[in-house]
């Protein structure tokens, strides 16, 4: 199936790899006009080279999602450039390894906090208001499992997740009755450079891919069609909820 | 110089830190109140260096590259 997001302008925040990439590529097979949204500007042309795309279907911003100036200017440029918004997807974080609690640094939970969640939010923040002026729209946050687990590789990313879960269900709470529904995913384990640069070593890859239900982890491309179904028409009467996609994982551990 | 050492033996060995090192220096360079020079040398040659590493350093390499990009900023620094 192919035009499930005909005439639809979407951001993807973290577009320039992993599953951000991922998104923009199906969002663009689908006829979505894409914006992509990264910090790191070579990966955000490899995405648009990757997308077949033309100019007059995607382009590209640099945008630090921490900062209030830049977010507004890429919802701004956006809709300037493509005339709407209708999607958003908010997948732009970091992932720094920390030891237990007592021993983080509180410059490495700044720097989570800020881009993890202070960033969803104002991404949320600008958005939200291009949206409801064209009749509403669609957010889709990316969390973690570790935003649900007690996963103990890193705290501040594990509570930065929790609080993007909870960011959405507080939004969807304000914003469905206006048209925009907003959901949430919680991926497991998703073979990206960011999960193989977090992951200590090669060997301890293998392991995660070993010890999964199915064999191995994930692949972006599968937690992509479920932002995909989220982001359309398709998925009109979900708003508030979180999804889980971690190929059972989860389900096996408990 | 210290702190600067500190940021790169981090990056070295946390490929989500030096993602955060390589796509906002600036902002690193004033969380860890590095001073201007050390600044320059952090987005500079620094950079240039952990842009080049494998994702992520294998456990067994990092003390190496630790060593070797930390001994080119203090040279940088020194001359």
């Amino acid at each position: 199936m192919t035009g499930r997001l005909e005439d639809k302008v979407a951001i993807v925040t973290g577009g320039a790899s992993g599953i951000g990439r991922a998104i923009c590529q199906r969002f663009s097979r689908e006829g979505a006009r894409v914006m992509v949204a990264d910090r790191n500007i070579a990966g955000a042309e490899e995405t648009l080279s990757l997308m077949d795309a033309t100019p007059d279907t995607a382009d590209m911003v640099d945008v630090d999602i921490s900062d209030a100036f830049r977010v507004e200017r890429m919802v701004q440029e956006t809709v300037s450039r493509f005339g709407r918004l209708d999607v958003l997807v908010n997948g732009a974080a970091i992932l720094i390894r920390t030891p237990p609690l007592v021993d983080v640094d509180e410059v490495i939970w700044d720097l989570t906090m800020e881009t993890n969640v202070k960033g969803v939010f104002l991404c949320c923040k600008y958005a939200i208001p291009a949206m409801t002026a064209n009749g509403g729209g669609s957010i889709v946050n990316i969390a973690s499992m570790s935003g649900i687990r007690g996963i103990g590789y890193s705290v501040p990313y594990a509570v930065s997740k929790a609080g993007v879960i909870h960011l959405t269900k507080v939004a969807a709470s304000e914003y469905t009755s206006k048209g925009v529904r907003i959901n949430c995913i919680a991926p497991g384990g998703v073979d990206t450079p960011q999960m193989r640069g977090s992951t200590a070593s090669a060997e301890m890859f293998s392991e995660r891919n070993e010890t999964h239900p199915m064999g191995r982890v994930g692949r972006a491309d599968e937690i992509a069609n479920l932002v995909l179904w989220l982001a359309s028409d398709e998925a009109s009467y979900v708003s508030g909820s979180t999804y889980i996609i971690d190929g059972g994982g989860w389900a096996a551990a408990n | 110089m210290d702190k600067l050492i500190d940021i790169v033996n981090r990056a070295v060995a946390d490929y989500g830190f030096r993602q955060a090192v390589l796509y906002g220096s600036a902002e690193i360079a004033r969380r860890w109140l590095l001073t201007d020079a050390e600044a320059a040398i952090l987005s500079g040659a620094v950079l240039s260096e952990l842009s080049a590493l494998p994702i992520p350093v294998q456990p067994a390499d990092i003390p190496a590259q630790q060593a070797r990009i930390s001994d080119i900023a203090r040279t940088l620094f020194f001359a």
